[in-house]
């Protein structure tokens, strides 16, 4: 989460000041390094300190003597762009950190980094201030109000557990991970190899006059969490947030990192991308931002196309559902036989045999299984049932909304898909509306988007006159693909063949079964709902029995009708978006990978695909060209922050932490202090080794 | 109709709040909850009916879409107040939605997943079975998780009426239930000292605003419901 905005305040206002490591009886401090290192000034340090003083501290750190300091870093900023700015892009905001933290080294066995977290009680203003009734002077909504008071020892809600508890969770995604890799300078032998493994500890502290590296204010469980005023943020956890109890740890794990100097990684500018790039990666390596800006050029081109394509096809989809609906028969026919055997078979009868049992008087019991048995062989109608099914899933409006909902949640995901970047990890690249707005309605790519749209979606075909001469062309595109599926249904080995079965009807049945069985015990009912009483009359069980078997094999029908349309659609609009996708790439290799004398041999561009490609390169050009310089925080050093058409976002624990993942390069301000205060002056600078 | 403005509450993951307010100049505003900032299981469609002085107010602010990042809102003076004021006057009056519900059924070899609908027309949704997942543990905490099996059907109701929701768009009238029932065999071997389980869904929300029919994802987690014991 984005830490507190400047230039309101740090992010810990009310933290105590750090005061100055000083030694105390079990405390050492480090010996302040000199600024060049090696045999000659350990000579000049022995002269000045003499040997004893030196080998004595040399010793010490390598018993394992506590070196403990108190590291209060310089505030640092970030800028992200997470707000809303025109035209439907994104606008940037600058927050800052002020890491704190105590750091402990333990000889050569480890070091300790502890933040301490001081919990305090103070009640957030839930009252609209723009409200009607409203008392004058209503602070904002969700304003603190008063000053802070510690949380009693006696809490109702316990509160103080609580934070004990989230403590120790916040730190457990940092464990493990991190250790300090160096080695120390010997004169006449090979220098040592040292490793120390980092241990993040955070502790709970509750006293108003007590040191702390940050606060939190705790709010009880009468305070819900996401009720007017009630947002949840950095510096205020709520114990009552329903479901997202195990959530929040994750967050708090995120907040750590924020107080050992780590800034936020998600919602950030392709410069900023440019800038983290080259943090993460060795000097040497090469960047990787050539291949994210083609990437980020093939999003926006296939975001910009997402709603064109499914309108597109929308207009398309009478022709597809009449080709479909046309093989109902056939599907009607196979369900048919499907069901005559699937509805016998034992896992069937024994269900509804338990479900009758559950609904009757014991008294009944002996009529159950002739009940069951009429019903699912002289009084079932095989044909009338699965022809029920298969013409509700076979319908116009079923087979629309079902082929049109799958293709734009296909093309959603391959928009949304995270892309990995060499040297840094998992991004998303968040394309935002502006670019979108291009290709609708009176946008500057409609006609392009829309020609696009066509050629990829394509026609039924059917009656055309091409230089007057009347011709019938055939379907094309995906709607063509579409409309050859059924076709299909009646080959050996066909979805038809292999889906719909006795064992496949059977499996849907007793599901259906079960599943009535599961709402039929649903406890609490819901409001207005009232239990069934239980059957006590043979009648009414022949009809409960008639009931259960007549809905089942329905849905069963239905069930696998939509399941067989899934299974053949599905590939056809999953390869139609690759093939889309691949098209885009390829056009955007020859506009910024393929060397001008290259471009020829690739062959002619589809025109419309060229001018979107060409579109919104430009767009990202211009977005690059405006930020160009301002590096990881352009508003914390006076440099342009313009609005996006695009952010990106580090999937890790300091991005949008989809994932727990973290880098080296993001411990360097730990590791930097460690080098600073807590190596000896025969140590060489420790690295960052992650796992 | 047409949308005056559009107002996005968002947090980024693990809680990935998603809500949409939508007012268009008919006088009407919608929320879309897919995945609630208070963390309650349901989704759907709420509306309220703005005044003149709240349009003149979001036309101010633009065509939008305006996001406000919960975990660190920005201060967004009168208009930010007056999105949170229409929201929670929507929110007494439902258009469409759906509220899941964890089940156990026998001695807690079966679990169960519930819908209830309410408002004034069906709410439209699916899952995605592939991303649901059983979650058992003690006092909020999950001490293991199981992917859900392949799910057979979609939500059926006592009389064994199916509602839809897996392969095909879930359409649940107000008052209305149903349940699916999930085959998690690894239940079986739940960890010592689980006393209550929670399913987490995800899936697609359809028809949530009137000018955007289209499936969008949701998530919600059901409330914890007490295991029996093994």
């Amino acid at each position: 989460m984005a830490v507190r905005a400047t230039p309101d305040s740090s992010r810990s206002p009310a933290a105590p000041t750090v005061r100055e490591a000083s030694p105390t009886s079990d405390q050492q401090v480090a010996p302040s390094r000199v600024p060049t290192g090696g045999p000659a000034a350990m000579r000049q340090l022995q002269r000045t300190a003499g040997n004893r003083a030196v080998t004595s501290i040399v010793g010490r750190i390598q018993r394992g003597t506590l070196q403990r300091v108190k590291v209060s870093e310089a505030t640092v900023g970030e800028t992200l762009y997470n707000q809303s700015g025109a035209g439907g892009t994104a606008a940037a905001k600058h927050y800052s950190i002020k890491p704190q933290y105590q750091m402990t080294r333990s000889g050569d066995s480890g070091v300790t980094v502890t933040v301490r977290v001081k919990f305090l009680n103070q009640a957030r203003n839930g009252t609209d201030p723009t409200a009607p009734g409203a008392p004058p002077g209503t602070p904002a909504l969700g304003a603190l109000m008063g000053s802070p008071t510690e949380i009693p020892v006696t809490d109702p809600d316990n509160r103080r557990a609580w934070c004990q508890s989230i403590v120790k969770e916040q730190v457990k995604p940092w464990n493990g991970r991190l250790t300090l890799v160096g080695e120390e300078w010997n004169a006449t032998e090979d220098n040592t190899k040292k490793r120390l493994p980092v241990t993040f500890d955070a502790v709970a502290v509750f006293g108003l006059a007590e040191e702390a590296d940050n606060q939190v204010i705790v709010h009880p469980t009468t305070v819900v969490a996401g009720s007017p005023g009630q947002p949840i943020d950095a510096g205020n956890y709520y114990l009552n947030k329903g479901g997202y109890k195990a959530d929040e740890k994750v967050i708090a794990a995120h907040e750590y990192g924020h107080l050992i100097g780590i800034p936020d990684e998600y919602s950030q500018s392709n410069e900023q991308m440019n800038a983290l790039l080259h943090q993460a990666s060795p000097g040497d390596a090469p960047s990787s931002r050539a291949a994210l800006d083609r990437k980020t050029v093939e999003r926006m081109v296939l975001s910009s196309l997402r709603q064109p394509l499914y309108d597109r096809l929308g207009t398309q989809m009478p022709a597809v559902a009449d080709a479909i609906r046309a093989k109902r028969a056939l599907v009607k026919t196979r369900m048919a036989l499907a069901a005559r055997s699937g509805v016998v078979a034992p896992a069937v009868r024994t269900e509804l045999t338990n479900q009758l049992t559950a609904a009757s008087e014991p008294g009944l019991a002996p009529s159950i299984p002739r009940a069951v048995a009429f019903q699912t062989t002289a009084n079932f109608s095989n044909v009338t049932n699965a022809g029920v099914g298969v013409e509700a899933g076979f319908s116009a409006a079923a087979l629309t909304s079902q082929i049109q909902d799958m293709y734009w949640k296909a093309l959603l995901g391959a928009q949304n898909a995270v892309v990995a970047v060499k040297g840094l990890g998992d991004v998303s690249i968040n394309v935002q509306g502006s670019v979108n707005r291009t290709t609708a309605a009176g946008g500057a790519q409609q006609a392009t988007a829309a020609g696009l749209a066509a050629s990829t979606v394509g026609s039924p075909g059917g009656p055309a006159t091409v230089f007057g001469f009347p011709l019938v062309l055939p379907p094309a595109g995906l709607v063509g693909q579409l409309m050859a599926l059924p076709t299909t249904f009646a080959t050996a080995g066909s979805a038809l063949e292999t889906g719909v079965t006795p064992a496949t009807f059977t499996t849907k049945m007793e599901s259906v079964l079960k599943s009535a069985a599961a709402a039929a015990a649903a406890a609490p009912l819901p409001p207005g709902v009232a239990p069934p009483a239980k059957m006590a009359r043979s009648g009414e069980l022949y009809r409960r029995a008639y009931t259960l078997v007549t809905n089942t094999s329905r849905e069963a029908s239905k069930q696998l009708a939509t399941d067989l349309i899934n299974t053949v659609v599905q590939p056809v609009l999953a390869s139609s978006v690759k093939t889309l996708e691949t098209a885009i790439e390829t056009e955007v290799n020859r506009v910024m990978t393929t060397p001008p004398a290259g471009v020829a041999a690739l062959g002619p561009a589809d025109p419309n695909m060229a001018a979107l490609v060409a579109a919104m390169k430009a767009r990202l050009d211009a977005n690059k060209t405006a930020s160009a310089g301002g590096g990881r925080d352009p508003l914390g050093t006076g440099k342009p922050a313009p609005a996006q058409d695009v952010t990106y976002s580090y999937q890790g624990l300091m991005g949008t932490h989809g994932t727990m993942a973290v880098r080296a390069d993001q411990f360097a301000p730990i590791v930097s202090q460690f080098n600073d205060k807590l190596t000896t002056f025969f140590e060489k600078d420790f690295t960052a080794e992650v796992k | 109709m047409a949308r005056i403005t559009t107002v996005l509450w968002r947090t980024p993951p693990p809680t990935s709040v998603d809500e949409e307010l939508a007012v268009y100049d008919d006088g009407s505003a919608w929320l879309a909850v897919r995945r609630s900032r208070d963390g309650q299981p349901t989704v759907g469609s709420w509306s309220a009916e703005t005044t003149d002085d709240d349009r003149a107010l979001f036309a101010a602010a633009g065509e939008g879409p305006i996001v406000v990042d919960l975990l660190h809102p920005a201060d967004t003076g009168q208009f930010g107040a007056g999105a949170e004021r229409v929201a929670a006057a929507a929110r007494d009056s439902a258009i469409a939605t759906a509220t899941f519900h964890a089940g156990v059924t026998g001695a807690g070899a079966g679990v169960s997943l519930l819908v209830v609908a309410a408002g004034s027309r069906p709410v439209r949704f699916d899952l995605d079975p592939s991303s649901c997942s059983v979650h058992v543990g003690h006092d909020g905490s999950t001490l293991a998780w199981y992917e859900v099996p392949s799910v057979g059907t979609g939500f059926v109701t006592p009389d064994a009426e199916g509602l839809g929701g897996v392969g095909r768009v879930a359409e649940v009238a107000p008052g209305s239930y149903g349940a699916i029932a999930l085959d998690v065999p690894a239940l079986a071997a739940k960890p010592d000292g689980a006393t209550e389980v929670a399913i987490q869904i995800a899936g697609w929300l359809h028809d949530a605003l009137p000018d955007h029919p289209m499936p969008e994802p949701f998530a919600v987690r059901t409330a914890a419901v007490p295991f029996p014991a093994s």
